[in-house]
């Protein structure tokens, strides 16, 4: 019908074509914001017009923009991101990872129930709206570095503005690149903050998944898991003498991972992709498209790709007993399973053989916690204590909610410190004790 | 959700439109009643709701939108134009017929583009409620370009380079208008219609109400066109900041001393004949009384309004139907017309305005006939010389 109008008005998908595309997510939130929405709102009317056809898709709106878990190879991210194209007529299917679903493994392919991140440079650059837009490359798993300003990401949970400068809940605002916490655009409240620099490793997984991402549709389309099979027995002739085993420890895989891929057994996973092209000095993008062509030098001494050891690992009793002892008395302790890593040894072990040694370790733990604990429980009650006498002299009626807000604390929990501490607090002015 | 193109369509499509019969007519054996307790027969009603949706495209509503179009359909400084006429002179009909012509012009635009809303019409009714009128003409328009969740907004403020949500805060007459200015520029909406615009007076002080209004204008890049009575013209002159970028329509009455011009389309007595013509011919009636006869009667009747003589012969038109027989009667034409002290109170309030706009009316020329004539001289003398130079 000609007089049917889209559910929303359009707005630029940032990056297009590029390979700073922006990810669905960002896009969700900065229309939600031109729409004075919360996205969870916006999600909510676009299922209500349009709803998701699968049972695996939850109707929920709420769960859709939980975690953001969409950009992936799953269905349900692409399937929002088709609705989300016809309720804005702006094509959005390279928002996603999906046009990638049938390359590769969907484990690990994008960030899911994590944090997000974000490069702190990249996100100083605004646009017409004045506000910056979060990458498709950021939410890559694996990617930990910009390869534009080669600095690693960081992640989007830190807030360097006084906790009184920080936002009250429901004034918080959800946008990639903007402090979740205290509001500032480009993470301004990090700005003192030393920026990291990435390695040469990291910066070039970087540039091959950007080089990925800027692909055209049509480009994109053409590559298929035939193209990857036929690259990759290029890459192993070449590189490694057709051995695949070779290929696979030197890329610190599994023994058998590499066959499986040119067998057709499993799809490769993004990250083992990365790790393979790395050690083989090979373009990514060009062996997915089944040619073996050099990629430049990585810096060897920096690649994390350690080739997996197969040797069981000699430790006499007495050498474990003593590292326990040590792991014990560290500050903080190490836990039974960061000792039985270091060691290389099945952490049951620590408990089974070593009973005595491993209680004491747990022991050291629990004692570490609860002193961890302790300390910020006086550090809440403190800062607690501080907002009563601030909001006194201020001539504020002192109340519940008025201390949490001149303190800048939240009570979540019940039984939370914050509580606790709100309860003791609250008690002592009840009984005009030493507060004053 | 309800919008200008389906307001538009189903206004157009009124002629074939079935209006809704509650009660069946009733035998032979039914008693008949006074004339104004008979009830019309679902027939008699389909044609009574035909005559009062014909509707006739005259001269002078033609002259306006030959004027009025050339204005709202180019990139000019001029973006608010405002219409203005006597009361039943046909404002409503000009703004339906001009609707539906935009439309004509929007359609490419609407099939290449879903999200393109390039026309917004509202009504600025008068709801009894005076305060918070701007709150309340924003809504209109928002509703208008199918702003989905308006009950669910949540504003925002980005200053000293933070974002903050205000998501228990009601939603302010700020709030809206930022809401609105996005809506319009993202939607690529080009002409806003404000019906009833003599209304927006009461929203404010009548500079503060241009001043919005332009400023919409401005920063949307959107045409305005005001549609009201001659009320509308308290708020247009305010001041010359305001005028320099406005444009003011009159639609003029039919009058007898506009009469033996050479061009028939501007004999104000010939073209409301054809007017009664028209309307005569579309008679709900088998039997049509001639009206034509007495064209320049019912012009002086109805003050040269197309309006006020449609009102009358709608009117005449019932009293026909519920006649037995639908016999015609002279006598109509007596009841049908406005009585001496309201067409007296009418005619006085028209004067007055026209007298008002009579020197801001679009077109009127700060040279005189001779002076321009002098101006036309010297140009063309200007162009020969420089042709002759060559």
């Amino acid at each position: 019908m000609k007089s049917e109008r889209s559910l929303f008005f359009p707005q630029e998908l940032q990056g297009a074509g590029t390979a700073d595309v922006e990810s669905l997510r960002s896009y969700v939130e900065r229309l939600s914001l031109k729409h004075r929405l919360n996205p969870t709102t916006l999600v909510g009317l676009l299922v209500e017009r349009m709803p998701l056809d699968s049972v695996s898709c939850p109707q929920n709106a709420y769960r859709l923009t939980q975690h953001w878990s969409l950009h992936g190879a799953s269905g349900v991210g692409q399937r929002l991101a088709e609705r989300l194209s016809a309720a804005t007529t702006v094509d959005l299917s390279s928002s996603t990872l999906a046009r990638f679903g049938s390359l590769f493994s969907p484990v690990g392919l994008a960030a899911t129930r994590g944090v997000t991140h974000y490069c702190p440079a990249c996100v100083q650059q605004v646009g017409d709206d004045g506000l910056p837009y979060g990458r498709l490359l950021w939410l890559v798993g694996g990617i930990r570095a910009c390869p534009h300003h080669r600095v690693r990401l960081r992640d989007s949970t830190g807030c360097g503005a006084p906790l009184s400068a920080r936002l009250e809940l429901r004034c918080r605002p959800s946008l990639e690149g903007v402090c979740g916490q205290c509001g500032s655009i480009g993470f301004q409240c990090l700005k003192d903050q030393e920026i990291e620099h990435a390695t040469d490793i990291e910066v070039w997984e970087a540039e091959q998944v950007s080089r990925l991402l800027s692909l055209s549709a049509s480009s994109a389309a053409e590559l298929s898991s035939d193209g990857i099979r036929r690259g990759l027995r290029e890459v192993l002739d070449t590189r490694f003498d057709g051995k695949a085993v070779n290929a696979s420890l030197e890329a610190g895989l599994a023994r058998s991972v590499v066959w499986t891929w040119v067998e057709g057994k499993f799809r490769p996973t993004l990250r083992g992709l990365l790790k393979f092209c790395a050690r083989a000095r090979c373009d990514m993008v060009e062996m997915i498209g089944g040619s073996y062509v050099p990629s430049r030098e990585v810096r060897s001494s920096e690649s994390p790709a350690q080739p997996r050891g197969y040797r069981r690992k000699v430790l006499a009793d007495d050498e474990i007993r003593e590292r326990m002892r040590e792991a014990a008395a560290m500050e903080p302790p190490m836990s039974g399973i960061q000792l039985a890593h270091s060691l290389q040894i099945d952490r049951k072990l620590l408990r089974t053989r070593f009973p005595a040694e491993h209680e004491a370790l747990m022991e050291a733990g629990r004692r570490h916690s609860a002193d961890a604990n302790q300390a910020r429980y006086l550090d809440v009650e403190r800062r607690m204590t501080t907002a009563v006498e601030t909001l006194r002299l201020k001539g504020k009626p002192v109340n519940r909610k008025s201390i949490r807000v001149e303190a800048g604390i939240s009570t979540f929990s019940a039984t939370g410190n914050a509580r606790k501490a709100l309860e003791v607090v609250m008690q002592r002015l009840d009984s005009h004790a030493e507060i004053l | 959700m309800s919008n200008t193109f389906e307001t538009i369509q189903s206004d157009i499509a009124t002629d074939e439109s079935e209006p809704s019969v509650k009660h069946e007519p009733k035998g032979p054996k039914t008693k008949l009643k006074a004339p104004y307790l008979q009830k019309l027969t679902a027939e008699q009603q389909t044609r009574q709701f035909a005559f009062r949706d014909y509707r006739v495209t005259h001269s002078a509503l033609r002259r306006v939108i030959t004027d009025l179009m050339p204005l709202l359909m180019t990139a000019s400084e001029t973006n608010v134009i405002c219409v203005t006429g006597a009361t039943g002179v046909g404002k409503s009909t000009l703004t339906k017929v001009m609707l539906s012509k935009l439309v004509e012009n929007f359609d490419p635009m609407m099939e290449a583009d879903a999200s393109a809303i390039p026309l917004v019409y509202v009504e600025a009714r008068r709801d009894g409620n005076a305060r918070n009128g701007f709150g309340r003409l924003y809504r209109k328009l928002i509703a208008q370009l199918w702003e989905p969740g308006m009950s669910k907004k949540v504003p925002f403020t980005i200053q000293g380079g933070k974002v903050v949500m205000n998501s228990r805060a009601q939603t302010t007459v700020d709030d809206l208008r930022e809401l609105l200015e996005d809506c319009l520029e993202q939607r690529k909406t080009r002409v806003v219609v404000i019906d009833e615009a003599a209304q927006l007076a009461r929203f404010g002080k009548p500079e503060d109400v241009m001043d919005t209004i332009k400023s919409l204008a401005n920063t949307t890049n959107t045409k305005w066109l005001l549609v009201g009575s001659f009320d509308l013209y308290d708020i247009l002159a305010t001041n010359g900041q305001t005028m320099r970028r406005m444009a003011l329509l009159n639609m003029e009455r039919y009058r007898a001393e506009n009469r033996d011009k050479l061009d028939d389309d501007k004999d104000d007595p010939k073209s409301f004949e054809k007017v009664v013509k028209l309307l005569q011919a579309a008679w709900p009636c088998a039997e049509k009384p001639n009206f034509a006869a007495v064209s320049d009667e019912l012009m002086a009747m109805s003050l040269g309004c197309v309006g006020l003589l449609k009102t009358f012969m709608l009117d005449a038109a019932n009293l026909q139907m519920r006649k037995p027989g639908e016999k015609w009667s002279y006598e109509f034409m007596k009841m049908a017309q406005k009585s001496i002290g309201l067409r007296s109170k009418i005619e006085e309030e028209i004067l007055r305005g026209e007298k008002r706009v009579q020197d801001a009316v679009y077109g009127n020329s700060l040279w005189d006939a001779k002076k321009f004539d002098q101006i036309i001289r010297l140009m063309d003398a200007k162009k020969v010389a420089e042709a002759n130079e060559i």
